[in-house]
């Protein structure tokens, strides 16, 4: 009789090794830096998104209606804005300010190590700055009340605002949990967790400023940009998280509708499961 | 100042380099038996060492060391694992072109082949244990590590280690009919 231990080592042994380098460690490093960055960056944006600043135009009067959005997809995901504000954004940005440098620095193994990519601020040029500096003498802060709801049903029985939910058969599953966090009157977080899938929505209403603007952005990047439109007739836009094997690993989708936006987000469903649950969801409520 | 980076930098390299060779192919089985996929594990591994020299630890020995590394392993793989995108998606695993011909296999190709689909069989029937079980049976029959040292790399207690081990134990026996003796 074979001895197992034996005959599982030369079966272990017989498994092919890839060569590995510590130059690949460094771009690793690398990699980690430059994701730790838009992390910070996506973190940035979704607290300006959920509490803190509402852009107002110097001495304009309260808004009478919500200026419709426009939302534009980035190399990093969504920038979501008034007209105006689009419009200025755009000659701004076609002015030809350089990018923020990211740090490609390959001495990896010194003391700094990843935290160090906090310091990077980039390089911004006059106008930028300018109109950054703009943007924070208009701005108005306030804080917000939270509340959260553990089921559909407590959260749409306190009727805190308008949601156009998806159909609970195709966002839930083994392992479901789901959380709706409402910022104020104006913020909704959705977030639909089951064992293979995550759905999240994020809803804001612009129907108290005169202006606004807004980023999300996801740290892989995003490609694929194109548009769904729905069994009711309304137009996302959508685009593609890429891994880094090439594989499609997130959906994101975009839309403005009355005075809300809606970003929502699909993790470990189809491309055909995805546009089936935004069909499910009736935006009519929104109007 | 740039100068002394430069120095330090190329001797961590050259440190990091001597890791890769000691390590890398315990690491990479572990992640490989863990996640049945050579690109994954690859990628694991990559995240294990890029964690060491993170971490920039202070190892009491060798052993210390070798079992630190194990654990994050351990712990990356299951961090892959809890992705709902791997758990939707996770790669059929491919034995066939994971494995290689050792140079004495490829001279006589009969024995080869009885020798390869024994090991074939016996892998399956690993591969195809629970997690838990399958993480233990190796740890304890490749890597040579006892039921203490595995409870503190797996974070279980000793009595369940034992347990996984008795119970990977007998569903192998029935897997394989039989045909190995167990210590």
């Amino acid at each position: 009789m074979n001895n197992f231990g034996d005959a599982y080592k030369k079966a272990v042994e017989k498994i092919k090794v890839p060569v590995v380098t510590a130059n690949q460690i460094a771009d690793e490093v690398c990699r980690k830096r430059i994701a730790a960055y838009r992390i910070r960056r996506q973190f940035a944006a979704a607290v300006a998104a959920a509490s803190v600043f509402i852009v107002c135009s110097l001495g304009v009067a309260a808004a009478a209606g919500y200026a419709k959005s426009v939302i534009r997809a980035t190399e990093y995901g969504f920038e979501t804005s008034d007209e105006e504000t689009a419009l200025l954004n755009n000659g701004w940005k076609d002015a030809g300010c350089p990018e923020i440098e990211e740090e490609t620095d390959l001495d990896f193994l010194s003391a700094r190590g990843a935290d160090s990519a906090e310091n990077d601020t980039g390089n911004l040029c006059e106008s930028q700055k300018q109109a950054e500096s703009e943007k924070q003498e208009s701005t108005e802060e306030i804080e917000l009340e939270e509340q959260m709801f553990d089921s559909r049903d407590d959260f749409l029985e306190a009727g805190l605002m308008p949601a156009a939910l998806p159909k609970e058969e195709l966002i839930s599953g083994e392992d479901f949990s789901e959380e709706y966090i409402v910022c104020g009157d104006f913020l909704l977080l959705v977030r639909v967790e089951a064992k293979d899938s995550l759905f999240m929505m994020n809803q804001t209403y612009y129907g108290d400023t005169s202006g606004h603007a807004s980023s999300v952005v996801y740290p892989e990047g995003v490609c694929n940009e194109r548009e769904y439109i729905t069994g009711q007739g309304y137009v996302y836009k959508v685009v593609d998280s890429v891994c880094e094997e090439g594989e499609v690993c997130r959906i994101h989708a975009a839309i403005s509708i009355g005075d809300y936006e809606l970003i929502i987000d699909f993790s470990g469903y189809s491309e055909e499961e995805a546009f089936r649950i935004l069909d499910s969801m009736d935006l009519n409520i929104y109007l | 100042m740039s100068g002394l980076q430069t120095e330090r930098g190329k001797q961590e390299t050259v440190l990091l380099e001597k890791k890769i060779e000691s390590y890398l192919a315990t690491l990479y089985r572990i992640a490989f038996l863990q996640l049945k996929n050579a690109e994954d594990a690859e990628d694991v591994v990559q995240e294990v060492f890029y964690q060491y020299m993170k971490a920039n630890r202070i190892f009491e020995n060798q052993e210390h060391e070798k079992a630190w590394l194990i654990k994050v392993t351990l712990n990356s793989c299951k961090k892959l694992w809890r992705s709902a995108w791997y758990r939707h998606h996770a790669p059929m695993p491919d034995m066939e072109s994971a494995c290689e011909l050792h140079e004495q296999e490829k001279v006589q190709p009969e024995n080869t082949y009885i020798r390869r689909e024994e090991s074939k069989e016996l892998m399956k029937a690993v591969w195809e244990l629970p997690d838990k079980y399958r993480e233990v049976i190796h740890l304890f029959y490749y890597e040579g590590l006892s039921v203490k040292e595995i409870s503190s790399v797996c974070g279980r207690q000793e009595s369940t280690v034992t347990a996984q081990l008795t119970r990977g134990r007998k569903v192998l026996k029935k897997k394989l009919k039989e045909e190995y003796q167990f210590e």
